[in-house]
Parts: structure tokens; C-alpha cells; sequence
């Protein structure tokens, strides 16, 4: 699996936690956005960026 | 901006994204607008959406059916609907001189430059003690509860300035401004959510279906 891919789905997962938390929205659901949501998107965002930055990932075909 | 018009600016940045990761898988990748909806998609739009969820669970925690969904949180709900007029949350609430939907925010937040997310944060506290701590039987403020909570709404009104009860005790106002002399604390307004009380008390304007 691919740099971007790992991002991605890290980013997918992170992004289906914040939308149940917001559509059901408890005090207990603002924690699992800070401590689960919250992580895994930012956690996705730096891999892919990192990916995107880096130039063997850009040269492969 | 309003929400349906951010999700349509959403599901529009979503689309052109999913076309350029096509793209790529046919040999875009690398080249500039490919390149560019990329870090849209998998980056730019991800850390917006979080943050507008942030801004939306800020907002939303706010509102006085959020604090009072808590169970240790149910009766100081439940002390806003006691009938006396004695009781400042109950006056407050009743009377409608603060926002019903924001009644506990209202009063309890921190009036500063950062003063929703200091509050927010206190309240991040409340969910740390409500999981992993010891919940204290009787509930007490983290610090001493400001003027600056009352004198915000109050300050310069005439009502404030020219009310009977602030004459005739002889209360230094100035005093009060200064938050040299609390505003609870100075015998005048010490009777907090009336929670002593709750139990006997005539209850006013509860829902429909909650009993006392």
C-alpha cells in the first residue's frame, strides 16, 4: 500500500468518526473527536503530505 | 458561511477530488492541476472539515440541553425552573434576560479574548473527572466566580445602578466593578442555584413530561 493510500484511508476513517460525532452530538462525542477524529486525520494529512513532498514517491510510475 | 453552502463547496472540492485521484491512476499524477487537487483533497479539505467540526461541536456545546445532558448537571437545570424570585439563575432564566438555549454558557463562561475556549477547555475538564476521576459530592467552581460574568450584561444599566436593594444596603458599587467585593459572595446574591431547596420547590416552565 502506498504512501497516499495509507493517508487516505487514514483520513477516510478519521473524517467517518468526526461525522457521527457531529451528527450525534454528546458531550461524549466531542471526546472521541478530539482523541480518536482528530489524530487520524491530522495523522493522514502528514503522510500524505509527506508523500506528495517527496520526490521518489512523485517519480514512480 | 452557512452550512448547506459549505457542504455544497464540500461535496463540489470531494468530486473534483476523486477525478483527480483517476487522474493519477492514468498517469495525471505529477503534473500540475492533478498535483494541486491532491493536496485539495487529501489535505486541504480534511484539516477544514475538522476544523469546522471543532467549530461546530463549540458551538453546539454552548447550549443548555448539552450541559444539563450530563446527570450531575441535571438538577442545576432542573434549579432554573424554581419558582422564586430570590434565586438569580431561576430570575435570569425565567425572565428570559439571557438567551435560554445559552443560559449556562452565558453566565458560566470566561469574558476574555479567549474566554470560550479557556471555558471549553474547564469543561474538557468536567469530561476528564466525569470518566477517570472521583465526582465530588457537593459541585464547586474550579475558581472563584468573576463579577466580570455579571457586570458584562449589567454594567452601566440603570436597573444595576439605581436598583432599591444595591441603595438601600449601602453596597460599594465601585467596589464591585473592581471585583474587589464579590458579587455572591457579599451576602447579597449567596444563594447560587438553590439546590438546598430543589427538592420541595415549586417548579415553573418544565418541559412537558419531565415531573419533579
Amino acid at each position: 500500500m502506498t504512501a497516499h493510500r495509507t493517508g487516505a484511508l487514514l483520513v477516510i476513517c478519521g473524517l467517518i468518526v468526526e461525522g457521527v460525532s457531529v451528527l450525534w452530538f454528546r458531550p461524549q462525542t466531542f471526546l472521541l473527536m478530539a482523541c480518536v477524529s482528530a489524530p487520524l486525520i491530522l495523522a493522514g494529512c502528514a503522510i500524505t503530505a509527506r508523500a506528495l513532498l517527496s520526490k521518489k514517491e512523485r517519480t514512480l510510475p | 458561511m452557512n452550512t448547506p453552502l459549505l457542504s455544497l463547496i464540500l461535496i463540489g472540492l470531494a468530486i473534483v477530488t476523486v477525478w483527480a485521484i483517476q487522474g493519477q491512476v492514468e498517469g495525471l499524477k505529477g503534473r500540475g492541476v492533478g498535483m494541486a487537487m491532491m493536496w485539495l483533497g487529501l489535505v486541504g479539505l480534511p484539516i477544514l472539515a475538522l476544523a469546522r467540526g471543532f467549530d461546530l461541536h463549540l458551538e453546539g456545546s454552548k447550549r443548555t440541553d448539552f450541559c444539563t445532558s450530563c446527570h450531575e448537571m441535571k438538577a442545576y437545570g432542573r434549579s432554573m425552573h424554581i419558582d422564586d424570585k430570590e434565586l438569580l439563575p431561576a430570575v435570569h432564566f425565567q425572565n428570559r434576560l439571557v438567551d435560554r438555549q445559552t443560559a449556562c454558557f452565558t453566565c458560566h463562561r470566561d469574558y476574555a479574548m479567549f474566554g470560550d475556549l479557556t471555558t471549553k477547555l474547564a469543561g474538557v475538564q468536567h469530561l476528564w473527572v466525569h470518566y477517570f476521576g472521583e465526582i465530588p459530592e457537593e459541585m464547586k467552581l474550579y475558581k472563584p466566580y468573576a463579577n466580570e460574568n455579571c457586570l458584562s450584561c449589567h454594567r452601566g444599566a440603570r436597573s444595576f445602578g439605581e436598583s432599591r436593594h444595591h441603595r438601600k444596603r449601602g453596597v460599594d458599587l465601585a467596589s464591585v466593578t473592581t471585583g474587589t467585593v464579590s458579587c455572591l459572595d457579599s451576602k447579597c446574591h449567596d444563594l447560587g442555584h438553590g439546590l438546598d431547596d430543589l427538592e420541595d420547590a415549586d417548579l415553573w416552565g418544565l418541559p412537558q413530561g419531565d415531573t419533579p
